[in-house]
């Protein structure tokens, strides 16, 4: 049995000696005797306080001082111990369409995972990659429930660790796992189906992206894009939701044009630090785009320009950034680096592979690859249970204790 | 004259008289001093007429008939008769090893009798123990001591006993033995030293042996709790911080009984368990100068 509260169980230790120094200072009644001019002696108190060599009622003495200490240590915590050194391993695996082989990326992961432990996966199928956050989440959940019964516990991701799958909130879910994680990389799916570029569907003549799709090299791995200059349709949602494409809804711009700037931001954002995001300073008409989603570009003002939402097994990607219909805006480079990541596949693509030196870091392997399971228990049914048997003792031994005092008062 | 394990305590006290305080009644003539005077109911015998002799003790009838001188000598010393009350509470029970204040009691009980009977005196014991009364009536027979060795011999001691019932029907002289822890609620006009007054102003003699125990006078210095045998319910703890108290109050309460006593005419002392008898009981008989001449 382990204590998480020590402390608590030795104000309990303490107590009990204060128990059996008591049991040495009695308080005793002399003993009765026989004296015919007893109604000359004073009234006065009959017990005093001495102090005795041994101590008194000894099996009064035992069920005290057990009652306390069992009462201290199911009020410490008690956990049951392990019957022997235990490393259970929580194994989250990304079986999202960024994993080239889920088959094989399961076999690693069951290959590492151990007994007692958990074989956790994240990023579903029809996902366009896993996030890590969500997976730290419920990784960490998950080694809290098998960390009863085992000595550490052990992190372990197989993922292809992309700047995609990375958010905001995942550097500071990392952090609150106080150990070294595993990181198992496995390959990335990468398209090679050389295909067209991106499908227009707009009422211009001479709609102002089109040069720009036409400048555009050939990708190697794009699955298949429409932009729709205008509000999508059923038939273009039903497209996206069987074929897994991008469905881009880009609106003509209507009202003022505004000077204005898009940054093109996005969870690659923080992965690849010291790439330069794509920046359009132009006369732009800001268009609404809906909060909800993953945003991949915004306003210098920091509102969302560019939104991602997944759609059946494709996504729509509403671009809130109204291009002026005349001029050569669209034309120049800044423009066509603006426009590339817009035609990406579904999740922004699965996001560049995170350099090794990042992957380590993350990895924090100059930490302690398990954590001790102490750490990681919270209060679960398993300690209460342990408690409760505790306390269930301490009851039984103090009711023992009454009916012995009420034994010796008789 | 079998009187069992006595026969040292009355071979010691052989030939030690006990007059009366005080002049007895007139009746058959014994070692003490009569209150009547003149002629005297019972003739003992002549003697021949002194120069001075009083003329009117002549015997006339004689001078007619004989022509000589003669009075006629009257007996002026008569008998007393001696009761001992002798108290046989659970209180006279102590210590409990030893029993030395009953012991006592038997003892004093048993000399002065003797002393009385050697006198003539006709002597008897009322033993109260508890609700239980053993009487023997005063007799001379040369078995009366024997008897009263008996009957003090079988006697336990026991219970709460009421002595002033035993008073009330006493001899001439009454000697109560007793360690005087009477019913402390009883009333004063019901107590034993009222009772022996009252014994005392209709002629009779009244003695008050306090029998205390050195026990008593002095307690161990372990603490205790006290216990008195005629009430369960009195308990006090006998310990160091109430040890003084007690010793003054059992101290004032002792010199109040001897003066209560000494106030009301009775012969008071008071006697201690580890004393010789013999000696205690040539101090009790000792004459009172002024009580002997009264």
């Amino acid at each position: 049995m382990t204590l998480l509260a020590p402390s608590v169980f030795a104000l309990g230790v303490a107590l009990a000696l204060v128990v059996v120094a008591l049991h040495f200072l009695v308080t005793r009644r002399p003993p009765a005797r026989l004296l015919p001019t007893a109604r000359f002696v004073p009234v006065a108190e009959a017990r005093a306080v001495s102090r005795a060599s041994r101590p008194s009622d000894v099996a009064l003495l035992v069920l005290r001082v057990l009652a306390v200490l069992l009462i201290a240590a199911a009020f410490a915590r008690p956990i049951p111990d392990a019957p022997g050194p235990t490393v259970r391993s929580v194994v989250l695996v990304d079986m999202s369409r960024a994993v080239a082989d889920t088959v094989a990326a399961l076999d690693s992961a069951r290959a590492r995972s151990t007994e007692g432990g958990a074989l956790l996966r994240f990023g579903s199928g029809d996902a366009a990659r896993g996030s890590l956050s969500a997976a730290l989440v419920r990784g960490q959940r998950e080694a809290a429930r098998v960390a009863r019964g085992a000595d550490s516990v052990k992190l372990v991701v197989v993922a292809p660790f992309t700047s995609a799958q990375f958010d905001a909130a995942t550097l500071a879910l990392r952090a609150a796992w106080p150990g070294a994680i595993t990181l198992v990389r496995v390959p990335m799916r990468v398209d090679t189906a050389v295909g067209a570029a991106a499908q227009l569907v707009t009422t211009l003549a001479d709609d102002p992206i089109a040069p720009a799709l036409r400048a555009l090299p050939l990708r190697r791995g794009a699955q298949a894009v429409r932009i729709v200059r205008g509000r999508a349709s059923a038939g273009d949602s039903i497209w996206a939701r069987t074929t897994g494409g991008a469905l881009v809804e880009w609106p003509l711009s209507e009202g003022d044009a505004r000077a204005d700037g898009v940054v093109l931001t996005g969870a690659a954002s923080r992965a690849t630090a010291g790439a330069a995001p794509a920046t359009l300073i132009a006369p732009l008409v800001r268009l609404p785009v809906p909060s909800a989603g993953l945003v991949s570009a915004r306003w210098r003002d920091g509102a969302p320009a560019v939104t991602e939402d997944a759609l059946g097994t494709g996504c729509i990607r509403h671009v809130g950034v109204g291009l002026p219909l005349a001029g050569d805006l669209t034309l120049r480079e800044p423009f066509v680096r603006f426009l590339a990541p817009l035609l990406a596949p579904c999740g922004m693509g699965a996001g560049t592979l995170l350099p090794d030196s990042a992957l380590t870091a993350f990895a924090a392997s100059d930490r302690a690859a398990g954590v001790a399971a102490p750490l990681l228990v919270s209060a679960t049914s398993g300690e209460t249970r342990l408690a409760a048997w505790l306390l269930l003792f301490a009851m039984a031994c103090l009711l023992g204790e009454w009916v012995l005092r009420a034994r010796r008062a008789r | 004259m079998a009187v069992g394990p006595y026969g040292a305590l009355l071979d010691a006290v052989r030939g030690v008289r006990w007059p009366a305080r005080r002049p007895v009644p007139g009746g058959a003539p014994g070692a003490h001093q009569a209150r009547s005077r003149g002629v005297a109911p019972e003739f003992a015998e002549y003697r021949p007429y002194r120069q001075g002799d009083d003329p009117r003790r002549l015997d006339w009838k004689l001078l007619a008939r004989s022509d000589r001188a003669f009075i006629r000598l009257a007996p002026d010393h008569a008998i007393l008769g001696t009761t001992f009350v002798v108290d046989a509470s659970a209180s006279m029970a102590f210590p409990e090893a030893t029993l030395a204040k009953w012991q006592l009691a038997k003892r004093l009980t048993i000399a002065l009798a003797a002393i009385a009977h050697a006198s003539a005196d006709p002597v008897g014991v009322t033993i109260v123990a508890g609700d239980e009364t053993v009487r023997l009536e005063p007799r001379t027979r040369s078995g009366v001591l024997a008897a009263i060795a008996r009957t003090l011999d079988a006697v336990t001691p026991h219970g709460a006993s009421d002595l002033t019932a035993a008073i009330t029907s006493s001899a001439a002289r009454c000697v109560v033995i007793s360690d005087g822890l009477w019913a402390p609620d009883a009333a004063p006009s019901r107590s034993v030293i009222a009772a022996l007054a009252r014994h005392r102003a209709r002629g009779g003699e009244s003695h008050l042996l306090h029998v205390v125990s050195r026990a008593e006078l002095e307690p161990d210095d372990d603490a205790i709790m006290a216990t008195d045998p005629e009430d369960a319910r009195l308990e006090r703890p006998l310990v160091p911080e109430t040890r003084e108290g007690y010793r003054a109050a059992f101290d004032e309460w002792r010199a109040a009984l001897a003066s209560r006593a000494r106030a009301d005419g009775l012969a008071y002392a008071e006697v201690v368990d580890d004393a010789p008898v013999e000696v205690l009981v040539r101090r009790l008989v000792a004459p009172v100068g002024a009580e002997a001449r009264r």
